[in-house]
């Protein structure tokens, strides 16, 4: 095991990378049954060779009752948490707002350049996402180090 | 296909799902050219994304016209069913790119 020594050359003394988009500029909706960008929701931030959090905060609904919502993420355009993603469920009414928070960890990147995104689709009806001057959006990134 | 274009809306009597609706109405939503599913295995030629800035700011528009035919996607594990259960399909009349503006800027 490599001992450092505060002082070392090899002591990394950067602050971790983050970023975050914080949205209220107007609410986003999509009819898309396949993963799209939930566009806006990208952070480019440049890391050492180390994992990264990334999460997002949203307040959201679908008017259909029984449609999903599904939440996912890529990194360097892959996906990060399966095929599908993180559901959300409308299951009693459409009137009912959910909070959802999908979020993830990565391996290790590559130190460099990286891009992260949030998607979402739904299972049917349309999703409607806040993102105004009462309820904004929140999505970020932070490098773990 | 996709489309992306800007065009100013007052949505702010509306709900975002009205306001949606209201913008596949003006597409030409129909059972030929489904942009949204009523059920869950619906067959769909597309779908739209909005970003509905509020004014000053134009709605954002995403339209995305399926090229080719995809079957669905889902798969069900211990009673769950995951994945995408709409089929996607190339709509019989292809809309031009920008027959699909002019109908968005009637919303103008």
């Amino acid at each position: 095991m490599a001992t450092v020594i505060r002082g070392d050359d090899n002591f990394d003394t950067s602050a971790p990378a983050y970023g975050r988009v914080v949205r209220t500029s107007g609410n986003i909706s999509t009819t898309s049954t396949s993963l799209v960008d939930l566009t806006g929701h990208s952070i480019t931030i440049t890391t050492g060779a180390n994992p990264i959090n990334f999460a997002g905060c949203y307040t959201v609904r679908n008017n259909t009752i029984g449609a999903d919502m599904s939440f996912n993420f890529t990194i360097d355009n892959a996906l990060q948490v399966g095929t599908n993603g993180q559901v959300q469920d409308q299951h009693d009414s459409t009137s009912q707002w959910n909070l959802v928070s999908p979020q993830g960890q990565s391996a290790a990147l590559s130190a460099g350049s990286h891009t992260i995104k949030q998607q979402w689709k739904v299972g049917g009806g349309t999703g409607l996402l806040l993102a105004g001057t009462a309820e904004g959006s929140m999505f970020f990134v932070n490098e773990i180090k | 296909m996709i489309v992306t274009h800007e065009v100013m809306i007052d949505c702010t009597s509306m709900t975002g799902e009205e306001c949606s609706d209201l913008c596949l109405t003006a597409l030409g939503h129909s059972t030929d050219f489904n942009l949204k599913a009523s059920s869950l295995t619906d067959t769909l030629h597309g779908s739209v994304s909005i970003i509905h800035n509020d004014s000053p700011l134009p709605h954002i528009f995403s339209i995305e016209v399926y090229e080719t035919d995809e079957a669905p996607t889902a798969v069900t594990s211990h009673g769950v069913t995951t994945g995408r259960e709409s089929t996607l399909a190339r709509p019989a009349v292809m809309p031009t790119e920008q027959d699909l503006i002019n109908k968005l800027e009637t919303l103008a």
